[in-house]
């Protein structure tokens, strides 16, 4: 790095990044210095994302000014940079009359401050726009001006823009002391080394007040205060469409909910002073704190659906305003500096005016080449199907979708690699093109997003941070790990035995874990012609390639397993009429009555985009691992969490150690099964924990997984806080109540360990079978199905983990024999395409919940037999089964009873039930009786 | 006077609470609770001479996915960290066979090691 600048830009928050792309706009050698290891390590990270209308600051106020400016540049910068800006508008809300007189204060600062359309409305209208909102709202300030965005991307595409007009950056590069020398700056780092620059922009965030004070007798003082949010899932996203804002009252500001641009929900935040400048751990009582005053908007709100947790410390000073531009006892050191909301809207602004005094102060010449525009690379997820094909045409590695969840394809990741500014940290990426930012929080793509970095920048996989410096991903991996990445990428095709893009199937079946396999092999053997077999991998076998201890095909093979050997016998004993297609992905299925005739599955690979044409589809997709925002676990962000699946694949797959000294949370098979791989590994696994009194693996796991051991089994505990700053230090557990499973105050404890493996319950995957419009049920998060596994959309079919979590592979494999005897029948045009006369079968007391949902009319008048598969609530001794019949007139009758020894909840419970016995009766139940 | 134990058979995914009684020699005397004949034997097996299957992954030259191996029958309880040690060693060359042993006899045991997967 050179060591004489014109311009040296202290700080890569959107401040920073904004400041830099205006001077980008001088003929002028600048440099951005970041302490952290990506853009925005601070406030620009963690907060609420608004592009506020401007009503609010006093009028006469830096902030005042640069909130206006900087609300009027927002669109002209989203535009010519390229990152999305919604305007939403925000509404602040009163909830007395009391507050009504706030509100009508603000609508006249509003006017003050020379906003435009800021307005009064009345209850009526408020309701009107957000019938969401709580009905003690007795009217509201409306502002249209008001609107959302990623504070990420709008500081990254300033950063970008100005890196291509010149402007060069240097990161994990602090700044320690700043000091005057003649007409220019010395500035010290952290590495010993010195820059000396004509001018100095000091845009360092909550360090800005040390570094002011060290050029100016004009003292600042800086106060972090800390605020909490709880970000929500994309289904709440729509709960409110403006940004939702309480009027301000003597206790405070309120919080404010919002949906974000990327479609989900916020809630937040707080302000707590802290004397911390990088601490952003948030703690249970903050998040309590917001959960309850957010009632005040939405009386709805509660912990559910909550992604994840996060807080953002804001940079307060003490003269209550901004403190933008020079001291005037420091010429040439430019602060940006107390710069708390609304810093992000003003940044743009503000920006626009530090490279204008700059310009004049060092009378710096115009650069001609300035290109104003950045043209971000379109992402994977945002192209339409023609678009699609012509990037995949064009780029093959556009093809391989690498998360599932939000649809990031390797393309977008190597953009991203290979783009303007270095990407240091895994996070980096998922900032920059989304990856890990959906529903599976990384479980899923983290370990091929792994290969993928260390392929690229041939760093060692136990040096890729997740976030910080040190926050180190794996703890062990073998030495030619990145040599034999790079050797695996070269011998990736597109596999399998379909060849063309616009093909016609009878059956096509989405997923080739077990379940897949047997519903393919059965649609084949049931008479289907042409079946075609989709999955996203290389291999067929699903989750079982992963699995590698034994303890499958006991019913299937009557023998035990191991994971990939079961696999093996499916895929060898797999009808040879059967085509398949690897490493593709389905993006949707579009039903026959949307698009006549036929059902058309829709996928990429390497090869292109495909239309598939298909008279029956089974979706057999899997199921995914719950994430950590279902605890809503407070403390801090370190790497060293992982979903137990995650860590399986890492091991198993990859040969990686995740960790040394481990916590699992979670007694499901998976956590069990890790705890013992973990321990055969050589990690120290401290104990396992569960929030029931019971364990919801199944019994056998806890003794050859726990026991044999010597791992300690914690029942009723739960993990409250997370400790350490890069890697994990700590966890601190406590008491789950009985019933609620909420932690008891009072009985935390705290336990140092470096990984957290969350072992929390698996979900079924229905994006696909959401595509087609298929309905869902509550209870099992998979499709609502006949005893034929037929969906509510005719002629597609579900099974496997998909449809309801299984605990015994060999049951999903059965039940993907059953789901692919269907498609073929159906195909065959043996079973009849709609059963308006089908009996549904409820859960009854006991039982959480029943598949199928409901008997086929034809099935109850062939008399077949059928199985019932069930799940009790809780433990029971000496159980009994009871199906009840109940006819039109509400009379019940008993129709079949079973007894069992013992029922527990982490095992499937099944009833044969023969369907003569069930015809004339309005409704099926199922209810479960035993003793505690 | 009679001893007796109790463990959960780990033979499939029931789980299965067993119930051995020794007589006053020390010998098996009696079994219950198991519903099926494997249930049968293993309960006399852990009572005298506990034995788990292991499984485990071993590192190839050239391929970054690791070789998936098992014990092919149950080894004693008390060697399993011995065995592991053996396995954890092992250093493999592609191509490897499904069912293809990698070590003749883990740790003494008298028990093979084999692949439950294939390396091409």
């Amino acid at each position: 790095m050179q060591k004489q600048w014109d311009v040296v830009v202290i700080g890569a928050g959107v401040a920073g990044c904004c400041a830099a792309r205006e001077l980008a706009r001088w003929n002028a050698r600048t440099l951005v210095v970041e302490a952290g290891n990506d853009i925005c390590c601070g406030a620009t990270r963690a907060n609420s994302g608004i592009v506020h209308a401007g009503f609010d600051p006093k009028p006469g106020s830096a902030k005042a000014r640069f909130n206006r400016e900087g609300s009027l540049l927002f669109p002209q910068w989203a535009e010519e940079l390229g990152f999305p800006l919604f305007r939403n508008g925000s509404l602040v809300v009163a909830y007395s009359d009391e507050e009504m007189k706030t509100i009508r204060d603000l609508v006249a600062r509003g006017a003050e401050n020379g906003i435009e359309g800021v307005r009064e409305v009345s209850r009526d209208e408020l309701l009107e726009m957000e019938p969401n909102v709580s009905p003690d709202a007795v009217g509201a300030l409306l502002a249209p001006t008001g609107g959302i965005c990623d504070p990420y991307h709008v500081a990254l595409r300033a950063a970008e823009n100005a890196a291509e007009n010149g402007v060069e950056f240097a990161f994990d590069c602090r700044v320690e002391r700043v000091r005057k020398d003649g007409n220019s700056f010395v500035l010290d780092l952290d590495d010993g080394s010195q820059l000396t620059s004509r001018a100095v922009v000091n845009a360092a965030g909550a360090f800005a007040d040390e570094l002011n004070n060290q050029v100016s007798e004009r003292k600042l003082h800086i106060t972090p205060r800390r605020g909490d949010y709880c970000l929500y899932d994309t289904d709440m996203g729509s709960t409110f469409s403006h940004t939702m804002f309480q009027a301000p009252t003597d206790k405070g500001k309120g919080v404010l909910i919002t949906p974000t641009i990327h479609g989900n929900m916020i809630v937040g935040p707080n302000a707590h002073a802290q004397d911390s400048k990088t601490d952003v751990s948030t703690d249970a009582d903050g998040l309590a704190e917001i959960l309850q005053a957010g009632k005040k908007t939405w009386p709805s709100l509660s912990a559910r659906g909550i992604i994840t947790n996060f807080a953002g410390l804001r940079s307060t000073g003490d003269v209550g305003d901004f403190v933008i531009g020079e001291p005037d006892d420091a010429p040439g050191f430019f602060n940006i500096a107390c710069f708390e909301s609304p810093g992000l809207t003003s940044a743009p602004a503000v920006g626009v005016e530090i490279a204008a005094q700059i310009g004049s102060c060092l009378g710096l010449d115009a650069n001609e080449s300035f290109n104003p525009r950045r043209v971000p690379k379109t992402l994977f997820a945002q192209m339409n199907d023609e678009e699609r094909a012509a990037a995949i045409a064009a780029d093959p590695s556009e093809g391989r979708v690498v998360c599932r969840c939000c649809e990031v394809s390797e393309a977008d990741i190597l953009d991203v690699l290979h783009g303007p500014l270095p990407v240091l940290t895994l996070d980096a990426l998922k900032w920059r093109c989304g990856v890990m930012m959906g529903r599976c929080h990384g479980g899923f793509c983290s370990p091929e997003l792994m290969k993928i970095y260390v392929r690229e920048t041939g760093i060692d996989p136990t040096k890729v941070d997740r976030r910080l410096r040190g926050s180190y991903m794996v703890a062990e991996a073998r030495q030619d790990y990145k040599d034999l990445v790079e050797a695996q990428s070269h011998d990736r095709t597109v596999s399998g035995s379909h060849e063309e893009s616009s093909a016609s199937y009878d059956v096509v079946v989405v997923g080739g874990g077990a379940a897949g396999i047997a519903a393919a092999n059965a649609a084949a053997r049931g008479g289907a012609a042409r079946v075609l077999l989709i999955d996203r991998e290389g291999r067929l076998g699903g989750i079982l390639k992963q699995c590698v201890h034994s303890g499958f095909g006991l019913h299937r093979f009557s023998e035990e397993l191991t994971g990939p050997e079961y696999a093996q016998r499916e895929v060898t004993s797999m009808d040879s009429s059967v085509d398949t297609m690897m490493n593709t992905s389905v993006l949707r299925v579009d039903p026959a009555e949307t698009v006549g005739g036929a059902h058309t599955v829709v996928a990429v690979n390497e090869s292109g985009q495909h239309a598939i044409r298909a008279k029956a589809v089974v979706l057999s997709t899997g199921s995914r691992e719950r994430g950590a925002g279902a605890l809503n676990v407070a403390g801090s962000r370190p790497s060293g969490v992982f979903s137990a699946g995650s860590a399986q694949n890492f091991m198993n797959l990859q040969g990686c150690l995740p960790g040394k000294r481990v916590v699992i949370q979670g007694t499901g098979d998976v956590g069990l099964i890790m705890a013992r791989r973990l321990a055969l590994q050589g990690a120290e696994v401290l104990c396992v924990l569960g929030t029931s009194p019971w364990p919801a693996g199944l019994r056998r796991n806890v003794v050859q997984c726990l026991d044999d051991f010597g791992i300690p089994l914690m029942l009723s505990k739960t993990v409250v806080r997370l400790e350490g700053d890069t890697r994990l230090e700590a966890v601190w557990i406590a008491d789950a109540e009985v019933g609620t499973r909420a932690p008891i105050p009072g009985t935390e404890e705290r336990i140092e360990c470096d990984t957290l493996l969350l072992s929390i319950g698996l979900l079924p995957e229905n994006e696909v079978a959401k595509t087609a419009g298929i309905q869902l049920s509550r209870a099992t998060g998979g499709a609502v199905v006949d005893d034929t596994l037929a969906t509510s959309v005719s002629g597609i079919f579900a099974c496997g983990n998909a449809l309801h979590v299984h605990d015994v592979v060999d049951f999903a494999s059965a039940e993907g024999d059953r789901a692919g005897a269907s498609a073929a029948a159906y195909v065959l045009g043996d079973a009849p395409a709609s059963q308006p006369q089908a009996i549904p079968v409820e859960a009854g007391d006991g039982v959480s919940y029943i598949v199928p949902q409901q008997i086929a009319a034809s099935s109850i008048a062939q008399g077949k037999e059928v199985t019932l598969f069930f799940r009790v609530r809780k433990p029971m001794d000496k159980p009994a089964f009871f199906l009840d019949g109940v006819s039109d007139s509400g009379a019940s009758e008993q129709i079949k009873r079973k007894k069992g020894r013992i029922a527990v909840p982490a095992e499937m419970e099944q009833m044969k039930v023969s369907l003569d016995s069930v015809a004339g009766f309005d409704k099926l139940v199922l209810r479960a009786e035993g003793g505690e | 006077m009679a001893d007796s134990t109790s463990f959960t058979c780990v033979s499939c995914p029931l789980g299965c609470v067993l119930e051995v009684t020794f007589d006053d020699a020390g010998n098996l005397a009696d079994v219950s609770g198991y519903t099926c004949n494997r249930g049968l034997e293993y309960a006399k097996q852990e009572a005298v001479d506990p034995r788990r299957n292991i499984s485990a992954v071993v590192w190839a030259d050239g391929v970054l996915e690791p070789l998936s191996v098992k014990t092919s029958s149950p080894i004693p309880k008390a060697k399993i960290f011995d065995v592991m040690e053996e396995v954890r060693a092992l250093r493999l060359q592609a191509p490897i066979d499904s069912g293809q042993v990698v070590i003749e006899d883990a740790a003494g045991t008298g028990v093979p090691i084999v692949a439950t997967k294939s390396l091409a």
